[in-house]
């Protein structure tokens, strides 16, 4: 229970990582804020059944008006916010390289990856830093560490995330905040639902470890960049990979 | 208690970092080999005093006998060795710049943080992956991700260690261990005992967070990289460092 008596805020909350996430969390003891556009009220459900503390809000990560309301709910609710995962992020929806990306897509990717990303800091951070105590955990990926093909936008988007933790932890360094992300390689989630079984089979296959991490691995280690154990670890990018970025 | 009948073989264990990691080991419920030239008596007392369970053996690292007699201590005290952290390190003695380093000094440093913690892998090694299951922690150091003056030969083994680390760990991947290490920031320990304390002070105002680390904010994530919570990753090197790398 290293999180007892923590409020969190976790986007992305309805499914996946996020999921798994704010499961996590409230299994440390936080109460958790499960944002998602989608199913949040599924993992703030599950959560209390678990006797957790959980509300769901359907939001957003693209709009500053839902996380002001994110943030006041946390507030009136849990009295504060300690705890932000920005978890909620999408791949391309038709082929993601420089040449077949169109501009719509690209302007989507980014604007919920990246700019959701900066608007829950932003709305956050000035809580945390009135307190001087806070911990964000960002999201980047495989792909910000090695090139991937068929993923331009997306990996755009997370080498972008990467750089903006380490900005914001210096940034923010003597303010008592921490910021740091995870980079997941390749984690078994709803987003590879459609794809071919035998395929994912392949694609595992083709790992260092030979398997495709879970959702909980990722959470694990949010956790601990949460908890004290983490105190004086900041600005950093930690891949849970599965030896992926090193092979 | 996330090390749980696991069995831990510390080096440097008399001191700092190594006494940090074994007792943080231990209150997590791992046995503890305590290795180290000097006081790893003391640190298993401190740990069997805790209610923790604990031996201690005095060895160099740089003897591959003295490891072949750890491995067998702890297996036929405790069954087996589950968990390896590689910590016996020094800087040196004399001035560390490339022009200035003596050749007898640098081959003790090389052989003690480098030729050290290669024996204490292989001789860990066999066990674990026979069980195909096993922890290995190194120490890398701040000065593998960033130049520091003074700090040559040291540097090199530093780097040495991250390299190897990563080699190590997809050598063995499939074969369930993982291997990974930390790099340490600034962290107050009884190296610096002998400076002054007016340049103590300087020196923790020029890191980022303005305060050296603990030794206790190193053992908690090698304990973080010891348990199941951590079984995704592998070959990282973890940088707790209060933000010293990335600014």
């Amino acid at each position: 229970m290293k999180l007892r008596g923590k409020v969190a805020l976790v986007t992305g909350a309805g499914s996946g990582i996020g999921g798994a996430t704010a499961l996590r969390v409230a299994a440390e003891g936080a109460a958790v804020l499960c944002l998602d556009l989608r199913a949040a009220e599924v993992t703030a459900a599950a959560i209390e059944s678990e006797g957790g503390a959980a509300v769901a809000i359907a939001m957003d990560v693209r709009d500053a008006a839902a996380w002001a309301g994110a943030v006041a709910t946390a507030e009136e609710r849990f009295g504060t916010v300690d705890l932000l995962a920005n978890v909620a992020g999408v791949v391309s929806e038709g082929p993601d390289t420089a040449v077949g990306q169109t501009e719509e897509e690209w302007d989507r990717i980014v604007a919920i990856n990246l700019r959701g990303s900066w608007l829950g800091m932003r709305a956050v951070l000035p809580a945390m830093l009135r307190k001087g105590s806070g911990r964000i955990v960002n999201i980047a990926s495989e792909a910000a560490l090695i090139g991937m093909p068929g993923l331009a936008a997306y990996t755009a988007t997370k080498g972008a995330i990467a750089a903006l933790t380490r900005q914001a932890a210096i940034e923010y360094v003597r303010e008592g905040v921490t910021i740091n992300a995870v980079a997941p390689g390749y984690i078994r989630t709803p987003i590879q639902d459609g794809i071919d079984p035998a395929l994912l089979e392949r694609q595992a296959a083709e790992l260092p470890t030979g398997t495709m991490g879970r959702p909980e691995d990722i959470a694990a280690t949010i956790a601990h960049l949460f908890s004290d154990d983490a105190s004086y670890i900041t600005g950093q990018v930690v891949a849970v990979d599965g030896g992926w970025c090193i092979a | 208690m996330k090390l749980q009948d696991k069995v831990a073989l510390v080096t440097g264990a008399g001191s700092g970092i190594g006494r940090a990691t074994a007792q943080r080991c231990a209150a997590e419920g791992a046995s503890v080999l305590c290795a180290d030239l000097a006081n790893a008596g003391e640190t298993a007392e401190a740990i069997a005093a805790a209610g923790g369970t604990a031996e201690a053996v005095t060895m160099d690292v740089r003897e591959a006998s003295a490891w072949a007699g750890a491995v067998e201590a702890a297996t036929g005290r405790f069954g087996q060795v589950d968990l390896l952290a590689n910590i016996a390190g020094v800087v040196s003695t004399g001035t560390d710049t490339v022009v200035e380093q003596t050749e007898e000094e640098w081959d003790r440093i090389v052989s003690i943080n480098l030729r050290g913690s290669w024996l204490g892998m292989k001789s860990v090694l066999p066990g674990m992956l026979e069980r195909k299951s096993g922890r290995i922690v190194n120490i890398a150091s701040e000065a593998a991700l960033i130049g520091i003056p003074g700090l040559a030969a040291y540097s090199a083994t530093k780097g040495a260690i991250a390299g190897l680390t990563r080699q190590v760990a997809i050598e063995y991947v499939k074969g369930g261990v993982t291997v990974n290490a930390i790099a340490p920031g600034f962290i107050r320990t009884a190296i610096q005992d002998g400076i002054e304390q007016q340049l103590l002070d300087d020196m923790a105002a020029g890191i980022p967070v303005g305060y050296f680390g603990r030794p206790e904010d190193i053992a908690a994530t090698i304990a973080h990289l010891f348990s199941d919570d951590a079984s995704y990753i592998t070959g990282q090197v973890v940088a707790v460092d209060g933000g010293w790398g990335v600014s």
